[in-house]
């Protein structure tokens, strides 16, 4: 039923961004097929799989979050911590060369995941002693981050042989994610296709994953059988933080290569919509983060084929999640038509 | 008189694992107040559910005037002219009395007039005995009141027959006797009402005929002059019922728990227990009297670690536990049995199941260092539920959507169930049989004395003085904040309770 609900959210989404294509003097029929093409050729779907490695990671830990009742839109806050402390690594190690390449990824994974847990805690924190709004404390986050982000590549990590452009210096081959051969696909997909089981295992059948279902349930209940919200709560915060900030790693050392200012499009809002479309379902948010991963690589086909605008794929996600969150409504509620 | 204007004939309605009507017939005079009797889960509510059009039934037929009718929503039953009152209410807060009755209502024009309408809620507020301040916004109200909202509701809509989902439920007893004398107003001047309850005393008082529901099926239809409490008892829960308790004397062990001067403060700062002390031994029971909200709640959160105690000390068999955790009250054999069954006392998504071991989850065999044991907790479950006769379709079913007797059971049984310490337990109980039916508090009760006799310590809430004076060893009572009588409840006098409990005398 749930799934139903799920696919009709998508389907309505699109049948009202037809209706926007009508009124920009689009042909939709055309505009899909050209959207749509982008699954059928292998070069946009690796193209699309390497869009949705952020957002799946995004999304998985935001499912954790909101198993617990946490509502966190701090994913966009959490990247660029994440992008923030590869770049500090990539740099301090550029100088100490302390370690050597083949151990520098799987030393800068467990870094970046540890301090982004620790801003992700901040909000849970704030929540379980002072009851602050986690919605306004995230979100409010992700702007500190991103600014620090943006304060640091044109400040003092600007690259000092980039001609004076605002972005770090080069990532070195060591610190760079290896592709999948014959792909645009880097091996951070692996990360998140292990986040996904590991946050299934959490929550089917581990001990805190049945406190996570509890806090999530009743808060009373919860402290009631003695189960501590605090630990809860930041101990999901620090999962979901870790796994967003890692998704900031994949996006620099995977994709772009070095920091630079704004360097996510959002993928950490787009977690939250995929998160909520797939039901909270681990695996589901795999799949379906390469569908929006698709939706984004389609977006920009349209754009140069079709000269639309770069804000469509924006309208496109922004309805789908109204869609989404209308068909919340309707998976509580059944509806009765009458004469 | 004699004409029926509803018949309800062969209705049968399925949930998934219950059926909840089984070919049930119901039918109703003009001007009679029928009584639906039922322990909880029997399917009254769900039987006047579908009358309402808030579920549709899998098959039978409903007449009303003797014909056949087709009921798809509530707006359909009120054209019809029936109307109900549910067991929660359903009116806007922030909206005054006015407001909430001509809400919906299909009598407006276009403009409100709320001067008109007011009047006429007014004028039949003064004939059936519904006091109540048109303009004065609902929240501002009392339950009872809110329940007058609702019925003016009906009457505004013309309804002649008018259904009451266990209205005594939230009322006290002055309320009570009102609503009483309103109902017998609304049917001497031709309003049909059924009244839904599972208290006996109710039925006898104020029906004209009873018809009994158990497991689904209507088991008789009786007229109330020619029956007795003892038989509707009887058919309601399928075997005779003793309203007494046989007790034997206590026998007492050592001291089980010990409460030394203890001060607790609220959200705000005020004090709510001021200074109590007590102590409580093995193989005891005690019984609190007192109105609601003189710090009752307090004081059971304060010796079971939910509340912070300001001063003053709290022992367990000896061992000071004064602002230990729940998990370490729990661990030391503290039992408690909450107040709101749902939402404290289980998590109302989660199973039957994973609320059985809501506490203990994380110790074997449900569990090892990282992951839950399903086969062990699904075992344990499912002897917990032949154990404490817990009737639910599967353990894996959601608690909420058990009954107020089954959902209290699966609290009493994580509880008492698998007791921690098999030495000496203390049992804290909140108001152990609210809004339960006669056989679940009958079991409640039993289960109490039992777990005294095996030794146990135990502490009860409630505002059932006959309850307090037929099962407890001693009595106390509370009056603001403060342990104001203590007796033996053999010389114990229910008119001296009154005055203490009213802070009128201490002892
Ligand atoms: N919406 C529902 N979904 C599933 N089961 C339900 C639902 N409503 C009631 N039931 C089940 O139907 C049975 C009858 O419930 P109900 O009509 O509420 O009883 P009563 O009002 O007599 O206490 C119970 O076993 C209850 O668990
Ligand atoms: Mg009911």
């Amino acid at each position: 039923m749930s799934f139903a609900i799920s696919l009709a959210s998508i389907f309505s989404a699109f049948i009202i961004s037809g209706i926007i294509f009508v009124f920009s003097n689009v042909d939709p029929i055309l505009a899909y097929y050209n959207l749509f093409k982008s699954f059928t050729n292998t070069a946009l779907l690796s193209e699309a799989v390497v869009r949705s490695i952020p957002i799946m990671l995004v999304a998985l830990g935001l499912a954790l979050a909101y198993k617990a009742n946490f509502i966190s839109v701090g994913g966009e806050g959490q990247i660029y911590v994440g992008g923030i402390v590869i770049t500090f690594l990539v740099l301090w190690n550029a100088e100490n060369r302390l370690l050597p390449g083949q151990l520098f990824m799987p030393f800068a994974i467990i870094i970046v995941f540890l301090f982004s847990s620790v801003w992700g805690i901040i909000p849970a924190f704030l929540k379980a002693k002072f009851e602050t709004n986690e919605v306004l404390t995230t979100l409010m986050m992700n702007y500190i981050a991103q600014i620090i982000s943006n304060y640091l590549v044109i400040g003092p990590w600007k690259d000092p042989k980039g001609y004076g452009f605002p972005h770090s210096p080069a990532f070195p081959e060591y610190a760079r994610f290896p592709l999948i051969p014959g792909t645009t696909i880097n091996l951070s997909i692996f990360i998140g296709i292990l986040a996904s089981i590991v946050i299934y295992i959490i929550l089917a059948r581990t001990k805190f994953g049945f406190e996570v279902k509890v806090v999530g349930d009743s808060y009373s209940a919860a402290k009631y059988a003695g189960i501590s919200y605090t630990k809860v709560v930041c101990l999901v915060m620090a999962i979901s933080a870790g796994l967003s900030g890692l998704a900031g790693m994949s996006l620099l050392s995977g994709v772009i290569g070095r920091l630079r200012p704004d360097f996510s499009p959002g993928y950490g809002y787009t977690g939250i919509i995929v998160a909520w479309l797939c039901n909270l379902n681990p695996f589901i948010i795999v799949v379906g983060s390469i569908f929006f991963g698709g939706l984004l690589v389609g977006g920009e086909v349209l754009q140069s084929s079709m000269g639309l605008s770069v804000g469509i794929t924006d309208v496109f996600q922004a309805l789908l999640l109204i869609t989404t969150l209308s068909g919340e409504f309707f998976k509580r509620y059944r509806l009765v038509w009458r004469r | 008189m004699n004409e029926n204007v509803l018949e309800m004939v062969d209705i049968v309605k399925i949930f998934p694992g219950v059926v909840a009507n089984d070919r049930v017939n119901f039918s109703l005079k003009a001007g009679e107040i029928h009584a639906l009797l039922g322990e909880n889960g029997a399917g009254k509510t769900t039987l006047m559910n579908i009358l309402y059009g808030i579920y549709k039934m899998d098959s039978g037929v409903i007449k009303v005037d003797g014909r056949a009718v087709s009921i798809r929503s509530p707006r359909d039953a009120i054209k019809l002219g029936i109307g109900m009152v549910h067991q929660n209410f359903k009116l806007v807060p922030a909206h005054t009395v006015v407001e909430n009755i001509i809400l919906g209502s299909e009598n407006n024009g276009f403009i409100l007039d709320l001067k008109k309408s007011s009047e006429k809620i007014k004028n039949l507020a003064s004939s059936f005995g519904l006091k109540v301040d048109p303009f004065s916004e609902v929240w501002k109200l009392s339950m009872g009141e809110r329940q007058r909202v609702e019925i003016l509701k009906l009457l505004y809509r013309n309804v002649r027959i008018m259904i009451f989902d266990e209205p005594t439920a939230v009322l006290t007893p002055q309320e009570k006797k009102e609503l009483f004398s309103s109902l017998k107003e609304m049917s001497s001047k031709g309003k049909s009402i059924i009244f839904i309850t599972h208290k006996l005393d109710e039925v006898l008082e104020i029906s004209d005929r009873v018809t009994v529901l158990r497991r689904g099926k209507n088991v008789a239809t009786k007229i109330t002059k020619e029956t007795n409490k003892f038989e509707l008892a009887n058919l309601m829960i399928g075997r005779p019922i003793i309203f007494e308790y046989s007790k034997n004397p206590p026998k007492l062990s050592g001291l089980a728990l010990k409460v030394e001067n203890v001060r607790v403060l609220d959200e705000e700062g005020n004090l709510r227990l001021k200074d109590v002390s007590f102590s409580l031994s093995g193989g005891e029971i005690v019984g609190v009297a007192g109105i609601a909200g003189n710090g009752q709640r307090e004081l059971a959160e304060a010796i079971t670690g939910l509340r912070h105690v300001s001063s003053g000390k709290v022992f367990v068999r000896g061992k000071d536990l004064t602002n230990a955790s729940p998990r370490r009250f729990f661990e030391n054999g503290v039992l408690f049995i909450p107040e709101e069954r749902l939402g404290v006392g289980t998590a109302p998504n989660l199973s039957v199941a994973e609320n059985l071991v809501l506490k203990s989850y994380d110790n074997s065999p449900f569990s090892n260092s990282v992951f839950l044991k399903f086969d062990a907790i699904q075992k344990f479950a499912e002897m917990l539920v032949k154990d404490f006769e817990i009737l639910c379709p599967s353990v894996k079913v959601p608690v909420k959507f058990l009954s107020g007797g089954n959902l209290q059971k699966v609290v009493l049984a994580r509880e008492l169930g698998n007791l921690v310490s098999r030495d000496v337990n203390v049992i804290v109980a909140m108001y152990p049989t609210r809004g339960l039916d006669v056989g679940a508090t009958e079991y409640v009760r039993r289960l109490l004395l039992k777990m005294r006799d095996q030794g146990n310590a135990i502490i009860f809430f409630s505002e059932d003085l006959e309850e307090i004076l037929s099962i407890s060893d001693r009595i106390f009572v509370m009056f603001d904040g403060r342990i104001v009588g203590e007796m033996d409840s053999s010389k114990a006098d229910v008119e001296k309770i009154g005055l203490m409990m009213a802070g009128s005398i201490a002892s």
